[in-house]
């Protein structure tokens, strides 16, 4: 059957790209926070409580833990590379197009953020500290955990 | 490892996960375990970690690689961080004092985009009311209501346009 006219047309503005040289492997799903149940905003009032009537028996809340509790949020993946793409590595902060600085990602501007004032010097988290001591805790501190967490 | 946990102890591995942005299980345990060291019934925590520091790196570090990994865990920062230096921008109501007028923490100052199902937004007024204006913000002008890619898709050109607003 002959092609009717009105269908035989040139797509508008078809894309430039060449489509066999795009990725298949769409990886945006690793783009996503943590899946975590429970409800932050509860949790953060129910820690400062905890501290503020005595009952806070582990210091969670002293611990800084729960100031950085943030609330599950929607992920909306192009906005997440827009952020990317405006991201600035040298100045450590997410720039506007006429290179006004949006916000800076630094322990400052979290902290700010946060209204955390730290009164004390705090421990760096190094990734293999961390590990090396993993590899030493001992089995009296093995206990003390599985008491004080699992029973 | 997790399920083990009475729910103190969950509740600490969720918070010290969400810091620590865990992508596998790879070290997962072992961190857990130290990081969860730190604290004894009826005694302050030993350790006061920087977390903002190692989050801040985290972010760095994420963004510097997200082209090739394509791995990001700190949505609910950024987030948070652009509502924070750059609410004025934003149309949705916030409450950044409390009934007193002391500072309210920025988690309190909208839910529009919590993941909640107590929330009082629904997902399109999340898209419409922050994904939009901090686009706007992040490329200069406001964008168009479907992306470029879905209207050349839909092989939508000038003379369909229906109105700003929608397209």
């Amino acid at each position: 059957m002959k092609t009717p006219v009105a269908m035989n047309v040139a797509p508008i503005n078809a894309p430039d790209r060449d489509l066999d040289y795009l990725p298949l492997e769409n990886k945006d799903f690793q783009i996503k926070d943590l899946p975590i149940e429970k409800n932050h905003l509860k949790v953060f009032c129910q820690s400062r409580d905890n501290y503020l009537n005595g009952s806070d028996v582990l210091g969670l809340w002293k611990s800084n833990l729960p100031i950085y509790f943030l609330p599950s949020v929607h992920v909306f993946h192009d906005i997440i590379h827009q952020f990317h793409a405006n991201y600035d590595p040298n100045r450590r902060a997410v720039m506007s197009p006429s290179q006004k600085v949006l916000f800076s990602i630094t322990t400052e501007s979290i902290n700010e953020m946060l209204q955390f004032h730290p009164s004390q010097a705090l421990t760096p988290i190094s990734i293999g500290d961390l590990l090396d001591k993993s590899t030493k805790l001992s089995q009296s501190e093995l206990n003390h955990l599985y008491h004080t967490f699992i029973l | 490892m997790q399920t083990f946990f009475i729910d103190m102890g969950r509740l600490i591995v969720d918070m010290i996960s969400l810091v620590m942005g865990f992508n596998t299980s790879e070290f997962f345990d072992e961190l857990t375990l130290v990081l969860l060291s730190i604290f004894t019934l009826g005694q302050p925590a030993s350790v006061k970690y920087d977390d903002a520091s190692f989050i801040a790196d985290k972010i760095h570090d994420q963004f510097i690689r997200l082209e090739n990994e394509r791995v990001f865990k700190y949505t609910t920062f950024i987030y948070h961080l652009m509502l924070y230096y750059q609410s004025e921008h934003f149309p949705f109501p916030i409450m950044k004092l409390d009934t007193k007028g002391n500072p309210r923490s920025i988690i309190f100052w909208t839910s529009i985009f919590h993941k909640s199902f107590d929330s009082p937004y629904s997902y399109n007024e999340f898209i419409d009311q922050s994904v939009h204006p901090a686009t706007t913000l992040l490329i200069g002008i406001s964008p168009p209501r479907i992306s470029g890619d879905i209207k050349r898709i839909l092989q939508l050109s000038k003379q369909y346009r229906i109105d700003g607003w929608c397209l």
